[in-house]
């Protein structure tokens, strides 16, 4: 079993962590959500789905600072204008070409023997 | 913790004689816990919110026409004496009443008194055991 990956770098090894894929497959879309008119009957088939993973899990760490460096590592790579890279999650599954589009976290940071926050981060591959 | 016939017990400034036991348990009401892709088996687990209740148990001899109020928050002190010096403990924590009850068995009468123990900060342990060797 390998650790995953953002371009090389660990950044949910810090605790446990899930890989889900969003939708895949064509993309199909109403007629009448299209021109504006609910009459329209019909849809149409306009491309593909973008790839999106979400990455599922718990940071952990020793204290607030430490979870704070933890958090700011993924924030950074969402930033506007960070580039691509390949995403691999631990069974070395990759997908090429991806930005971390977003950090979430689930709830509030829950404080007992360790300093932890369940969070969602979502990947995309962009094709706009 | 469990507390058999206490040499004292007091509760703000009022003392509670009978005391026949009491029992200080902790527990989880919030646990975080994380999975992972690697497999089934649940890989973190994290107490996240505790509670502590006292159960304090009173022999009570005729009527009782000053119980605690529900609500009330008093500091609880337990003072455990076993006839020497090493065996001595304090056991004291700021406590809320949470609920009276009595239990009436043919001319005996058992109060129990159901307290949390507040802490002063969050990480701090609501109850504290001082003296002993």
């Amino acid at each position: 079993m390998m650790g995953s990956s953002f371009q090389g770098q660990n950044l949910f090894g810090s605790g446990g962590h899930r890989f889900v894929n969003r939708r895949l497959g064509r993309r199909v879309v109403s007629l009448a959500a299209v021109s504006g008119d609910p009459s329209v009957p019909g849809t149409f088939e306009s491309g593909d789905w973008e790839v999106w993973v979400e990455v599922r899990g718990r940071l952990v760490a020793g204290s607030d600072s430490s979870l704070w460096n933890l958090r700011d590592d993924i924030v950074d790579k969402a930033a506007f204008g960070e580039s691509s890279g390949t995403l691999i999650d631990e069974h070395g599954h990759q997908w090429a070409d991806m930005k971390l589009l977003t950090y979430e976290e689930t709830g509030p940071v829950q404080r007992g023997r360790e300093v932890s926050v369940g969070y969602v981060v979502v990947f995309g591959r962009l094709t706009g | 913790m469990l507390v058999v016939r206490p040499s004292m017990v007091k509760f703000g400034g009022k003392m509670w004689h009978g005391v026949s036991r009491i029992a200080i348990e902790s527990s989880s009401v919030e646990i975080a816990e994380e999975w992972d892709d690697e497999g089934p088996h649940l890989m973190f687990v994290d107490s996240t919110r505790r509670r502590t209740g006292v159960s304090v148990f009173q022999d009570i001899e005729g009527d009782d026409l000053s119980s605690p109020d529900v609500g009330d928050e008093k500091t609880l002190v337990i003072d455990v004496d076993r006839g020497n010096d090493a065996d001595q403990r304090r056991i004291s924590m700021s406590a809320v009443v949470q609920g009276v009850s009595y239990s009436l068995s043919g001319s005996r009468s058992t109060r129990l008194v159901r307290l949390v123990a507040v802490s002063s900060a969050g990480d701090h342990e609501p109850v504290s055991v001082s003296g002993g060797g």
